[in-house]
């Protein structure tokens, strides 16, 4: 991680600028990517919950609600996301730099940030906060979110030819 | 300006200022405000959540933390003894406490409270009497399954009915949200039983297979307010919406309440519930309150102190801090006005004495009493 914070501050202001833009663009599209997968995600498992107890749910509504949900949870859930994303990624180009390890490492990254970002959640009221969470399998697809959006990043910034040195 | 007339007017804000400060500070628990009273009986309890007046107007306060306090002349009892173990966590504790419609005769006292630990706790409902300073003959009559694992949403209040059955609130336990609509599971439910626990073999849903026969309505989600009303002779409640969505309703036996299938809330994370504000075979709230105002009890009143509110609903907030006056003309609300707002606390409970005197617990700890004349 001490790299990665190094290469952010690099003397050098044009690589460094690019650097922090590239990092920043992956970092972000990363988290889009997470959010509307585990987004959808969520709005699916609420509305099978629904269904499981007679409700009937026409296209039309599970449309609308897995639109509203991605608006909804976008200020809240976003932000968290976001948050963990950027840490556990400097954490895991740390880990990639040092260890010399797979972009493999981003996913894992991705996937252990949202657990953390729920079992930190958790304790604040002890209920599931977000409620497509709330069964093994929904809080999985979450996770599974999380590793789609360090697949992301690892294959953005991999695309912008940065495979070693000082990238994280 | 007049350099004269500023001065005067700075010397009059001045001489406003001492004079309200010293009002406070002479008498710091009775504030006059327009033409009632509002009297501090008691400070310092802990997390105080319901109260029942006694036969010689006394009264017993119950704290969520599990002690039951006998409050006369403005003294605090020490804890009474007797009073069970609870699970104190999140919203979990001792809560509710009514009287038997009998208690002259009977001496029967009912407490509701969280029962259990982290892994498996329920809502339970027991009785006991209250003699020489403490409890005696406890019974537990009733405990909610299935039990749950998270410490919220226990809803918990009691309410008598005219043939002495009693209804009891329970709540969602909010990750299980969906058993409100469950007939197998007492989640979410508002449960009517004897006196003595057992079930009425008239209970709505007493004679259907896979039903739970404690069942009176369903669909709920937290509802902390619950009362009878003797002259329309019918039953309102309230319960907690998410982030909006706060509803009063009236109960009629058999009729499902739409949690978690109709609301309009939304949930604390800014997702839906449910597409979902109407459903066939599902009643619409009385009222709704959107944005949420956190309604905590419910009274009808009935009294000579405040006849502008004879007949009509005062619901104590924990959000909004105040009274909320829902005038009614028969069952339809035609307005709604907030009361109380400058005290500015998170007001848990309200009961009305026989002067029509209005008593309020808060959650900074005080019982106060609202009156005129």
């Amino acid at each position: 991680m001490i790299h990665c914070l190094i290469a952010l501050a690099e003397p050098d202001k044009t690589i460094k600028k690019k650097r922090m833009k590239e990092f920043i663009s992956a970092w972000l599209l990363a988290v889009l990517a997470a959010f509307v997968a585990g987004s959808v995600a969520h709005s699916q498992f609420v509305l099978a919950d629904l269904e499981q107890i007679g409700v009937s749910i026409s296209l039309s509504s599970r449309l609308s609600t897995t639109f509203e949900d991605l608006v909804g949870l976008l200020p809240g859930y976003g932000a968290v996301l976001a948050i963990g994303f950027l840490l556990a990624f400097l954490l895991a180009g740390w880990v990639r730099n040092t260890f010399h390890t797979g972009g493999w490492i981003f996913a894992m990254a991705g996937f252990v940030a949202v657990l953390t970002v729920f079992a930190l959640m958790y304790p604040l009221m002890e209920i599931t906060l977000i409620a497509g969470a709330r069964s093994m399998a929904g809080l999985i697809c979450q996770c599974l979110a999380g590793a789609l959006g360090g697949i992301v990043f690892a294959i953005l910034k991999k695309s912008k030819g940065e495979v070693s040195g000082h990238e994280c | 300006m007049n350099v004269n007339l500023v001065k005067w007017i700075v010397a009059y804000i001045m001489a406003l200022t001492f004079l309200v400060m010293m009002t406070r500070t002479v008498n710091a628990s009775v504030e006059v405000k327009a033409d009632y009273q509002v009297s501090t009986l008691v400070s310092g309890l802990s997390a105080p959540w319901a109260m029942v007046f006694l036969p010689d107007k006394s009264i017993l306060v119950t704290e969520r933390s599990g002690q039951l306090r006998h409050v006369r002349d403005g003294k605090v009892s020490e804890p009474i003894s007797g009073v069970p173990d609870v699970y104190f966590r999140g919203q979990g504790g001792l809560l509710d406490i009514r009287l038997h419609p009998d208690y002259e005769q009977n001496g029967w006292l009912y407490l509701s409270y969280a029962h259990g630990n982290s892994k498996a706790n329920a809502l339970r409902l027991m009785r006991a009497k209250f003699q020489q300073g403490k409890l005696v003959d406890q019974q537990v009559l009733f405990t909610v399954t299935p039990a749950k694992d998270t410490p919220v949403h226990y809803a918990g209040r009691i309410a008598f009915l005219p043939d002495n059955t009693l209804l009891l609130t329970t709540g969602d336990g909010f990750d299980y949200r969906e058993s409100a609509q469950r007939k197998d599971s007492l989640l979410g439910k508002i449960v009517r039983l004897n006196d003595d626990g057992s079930i009425p073999a008239d209970n709505p849903f007493a004679k259907e297979s896979g039903a739970n026969p404690a069942i009176w309505s369903l669909g709920h989600r937290n509802p902390q307010g619950l009362v009878y009303d003797p002259v329309r002779k019918q039953v309102f409640s309230h319960e907690h919406g998410p982030k909006g969505g706060d509803e009063i309703n009236i109960i009629e036996p058999g009729k499902n309440y739409g949690w978690p299938v109709i609301t309009y809330g939304r949930d604390y994370s800014g997702a839906s519930i449910t597409p979902y504000t109407e459903y066939e075979g599902m009643e619409q709230p009385l009222v709704d309150w959107t944005p949420s105002i956190a309604p905590s009890s419910l009274v009808v009143y009935y009294g000579r102190m405040f006849p502008e509110f004879e007949g009509d609903l005062l619901a104590t907030t924990l959000k909004s801090k105040e009274l909320r006056h829902v005038k009614l003309k028969g069952t339809e609300v035609v307005a709604q006005a907030s009361f109380l707002t400058e005290l500015k606390q998170r007001l848990r409970h309200i009961e009305i004495d026989k002067e029509g005197a209005i008593y309020l617990l808060t959650d900074r700890g005080n019982l106060l009493r609202v009156s005129r004349g």
